[in-house]
């Protein structure tokens, strides 16, 4: 019999708990990392094979 | 159609059902996936994604033997978001159903297709001007969670002992935060006996 994995992973657990912990980013901020995901995007051409629907 | 009338009238009749009125003021942060619309609630510092009207994303799936993301059915869609908050500690919660005014994103189907709305914290990368970990760096936690890459799949990893599959795992699905990665967002669904 197969012996399942237990998830969340320890290093999950922690880098979750420690983002629980941190106070909360000014929308600027938040707004530059979204921003930069999305140049991230189009710089790499990145859909990872998926599509939007209706193009 | 018939699971996005049952969701229609369960939203309406539960007092989910998100109006435009509702959801235009959060602040757009990204218009450009394949599978959401996603927004930022600054009250409790959320990203809200919505489903593109009449799709509800991908989940992983097989054709002629191969993992490919295929589009997810209302109910595969929230078994994925319920995936990631037990495998990665997530706090994703449905936050309801929208009705579109405008055509269905899907060519033939009918105006007025809904969406299926979630939310989840929002997660700070260490450095916001590039919050996304590198491969080599998500190679390093998907191998330590017992993930064995699936060549055949674009980015695809393997669960052998829990008999998952994941697809979409590229850099920008994952956060680098000051203390560790986290994903975001990944295709996930548990495989059949006999994938």
């Amino acid at each position: 019999m197969k012996t399942k994995t237990k998830f969340p992973h320890p290093e999950i657990i922690a880098a979750r708990k420690a983002l629980a912990n941190r106070p909360q980013q000014p929308l600027e901020k938040v707004l530059e990392q979204a921003r930069a995901s999305e140049e991230w995007r189009r710089k790499t051409g990145s859909a990872g094979g998926l599509k939007r629907p209706g193009t | 159609m018939e699971a996005q009338d049952r969701l229609r009238r369960w939203a309406e009749e539960a007092g989910h059902l998100i109006s435009e009125s509702e959801w235009l003021p959060l602040k757009l942060v990204s218009a450009a996936t394949a599978e959401h619309e996603v927004r930022y609630r600054q009250s409790d510092h959320r990203a809200v994604k919505r489903t593109w009207p009449g799709t509800f994303g991908f989940v992983p799936g097989t054709r002629d033997g191969r993992w490919v993301p295929v589009p997810a059915t209302p109910q595969e869609y929230l078994l994925r978001q319920a995936l990631q908050n037990e495998l990665f500690g997530d706090d994703i919660r449905l936050e309801g159903v929208m009705v579109s005014d405008g055509p269905s994103m899907i060519i033939g189907q009918p105006s007025g297709g809904i969406s299926l709305v979630v939310s989840q914290r929002w997660v700070e990368a260490a450095n916001s001007a590039r919050p996304h970990p590198d491969e080599n760096q998500i190679t390093t936690i998907m191998q330590a969670m017992g993930f064995t890459r699936l060549f055949s799949a674009l980015f695809g990893w393997w669960h052998e002992e829990n008999s998952l599959v994941i697809l979409d795992a590229k850099p920008d699905n994952f956060i680098l935060t000051p203390s560790g990665i986290l994903p975001i967002d990944l295709l996930i669904a548990e495989a059949p006996p006999d994938a």
